[in-house]
């Protein structure tokens, strides 16, 4: 084999690809990043989203929600009304409300009716409201959802939560039996 | 001749060290039931020491509702030892986030998880009777509890486990320990899968496995207007995988249902996610594994092929 072969051999071997040496033991915590996509104008940010997020509207007092992370069973959306202790306030407007809250539903989310709902007092020391709704998807369907407003006073103030079931309905009923001590726990999250 | 002896031995050497084309087995949701059932899951073990894998990943769920007691763990443990080829294992949710319902034995789930950690991953490597090294979260981050996080290399392809089981993956509302635990375990998830991907994308890798227990796409996709539990993780996977641009194959099970599919394909942006495949493994009463191809050279890198007992 000539020299010049030999050199051209070795070239194409070279250029062949191969195994990569990584090493797997260098940890970075990367625990925000910035990037952009300059062909697709995709960009994005992402420091940790689990964080309880403040309140969207003004009109609401206290909202504790892990929508960020997302309670795995429903989430919960807490809402400081102003009634008389033991005065219920308008369950539809309520319902509403909440549930609009929960889902973030912006325009094209807009609940479409409420089909029914059901009063259950004293559920656990709770009063409890049991709604269905539907509402149209981004996609024109009208989908079902159930959902439960429980509400307590506490301190003198009337509470309003509204847990939207999101994965087991079986799940719902059992976690809502210490609803009342997980509110502690998301209210602290909150401050 | 010393010139060709030299050629010789390049081209030697450089043959070992290109990817080759290999297989591994996935498997997971096995033998919830008796004695038959774990006969049976005996034999798959059988069939997938035979077919002679690279390797094989557990994904999780060892057994059905069964008490979470030590003597299982242990056990189960032991039942690793009939792969004769490595088997790496992420614990489901059976292991140890439904240890505290009833037909579990009322424990506490934080506690199973440490159980799993001492028997499980005592050691940095994966289990089986020919064990292989693989990289833990724990001994390389100041995420120190996290001996289940593993990441390894085969024929250049990365591979990474993450602890996120099914049952709600420990958010429990009802139990404070376990929201906290869950809050915290997320956080060491996400950093390593971010740092899992950021060494596949400057070490120009061809592809990332990535292995978990739960479902988590199933309320991201199917309802993508409403908030899912794993809302969070499935956008870190997604923007980790655009930011890849090559084969990311995400497998899991706990639905115990046979999938192989693009699930972003029909999402608002079908273009972004394509990389992304999905593989559920066959669960309970399906005791059945999957035989993955794995080569570079071909351009989604992946295929499939079931294994089972008939």
């Amino acid at each position: 084999m000539t020299n010049k072969k030999w050199l051209f051999t070795s070239f194409l071997l070279l250029a062949l690809p191969t195994l990569a040496q990584v090493d797997l033991e260098q940890f970075e915590n990367v625990t925000s990043e910035h990037y952009a996509d300059s062909k697709s104008g995709f960009e994005l940010a992402y420091p940790y989203r689990w964080q309880p997020r403040p309140p969207p509207a003004p009109s609401i007092d206290l909202l504790v929600s892990a929508d960020s992370y997302n309670l795995p069973s429903f989430s919960v959306v807490v809402r400081e009304v102003s009634t008389e202790e033991g005065e219920f306030p308008d369950q539809r407007q309520l319902a509403m409300e909440l549930f609009s809250q929960s889902l973030g539903i912006g325009s094209q989310r807009l609940v479409e009716d409420l089909i029914e709902y059901d009063r259950a007092t004293d559920f656990k020391g709770f009063s409890a409201f049991e709604v269905k709704f539907a509402f149209n998807s981004p996609i024109g369907e009208q989908i079902p959802l159930q959902m439960v407003i429980l509400v307590f006073t506490d301190e003198n103030k009337t509470y309003a939560l509204a847990a939207l079931d999101l994965y087991s309905p079986d799940s719902l009923s059992s976690d809502l039996l210490n609803i009342r001590d997980s509110f502690q726990i998301l209210r602290g999250a909150d401050e | 001749m010393k010139q060709l002896l030299s050629l010789i031995l390049s081209v030697l050497v450089c043959y070992q060290l290109h990817a080759e084309p290999f297989k591994f087995v996935a498997l997971g949701d096995t033998a919830y039931g008796g004695a038959a059932v774990k006969a049976k899951y005996h034999e798959l073990i059988d069939l997938i020491n035979q077919a002679k894998p690279a390797f094989s990943i557990h994904i999780g769920d060892l057994w059905g509702a069964a008490i979470c007691n030590e003597e299982r763990y242990l056990e189960e443990f032991e039942r690793f030892e009939r792969f004769e080829q490595p088997v790496f294992f992420t614990p489901g949710d059976n292991e140890w986030t439904d240890c505290n319902r009833y037909a579990y034995g009322n424990y506490e789930n934080v506690s199973r998880l440490e159980l799993i950690r001492d028997i499980f991953f005592a050691d940095a490597t994966s289990l089986g009777a020919n064990p292989m090294s693989m990289v833990r979260q724990a001994d390389i981050s100041q995420f120190i509890d996290y001996v289940e996080n593993a990441r390894w290399l085969y024929e250049d392809v990365l591979f990474l486990t993450l602890n996120v089981a099914g049952s709600f993956n420990n958010l429990q509302i009802k139990h404070e320990r376990s929201i906290q635990e869950a809050f915290e375990r997320h956080k060491a998830n996400i950093a390593w899968l971010r740092d899992s991907f950021r060494i596949a994308r400057e070490n120009d890798l061809p592809a990332v496995v990535l292995s978990m227990h739960a479902e988590i796409l199933d309320a991201s996709t199917a309802d993508d207007y409403l908030p899912g539990e794993f809302d969070d993780l499935v956008s870190e996977i997604q923007l980790a995988a655009y930011r890849f641009g090559k084969p990311v194959l995400l497998i899991h099970g706990d639905f115990h249902k046979f999938i192989i599919d693009r699930p972003f394909l029909e999402s608002r942006e079908p273009g972004r996610y394509g990389n992304i495949t999905r593989l559920q493994v066959y669960g309970d009463p399906d005791i059945r594994g999957v035989q993955v191809g794995v080569d570079t050279s071909k351009k989604w890198v992946f295929s499939y092929e079931p294994i089972y007992v008939e």
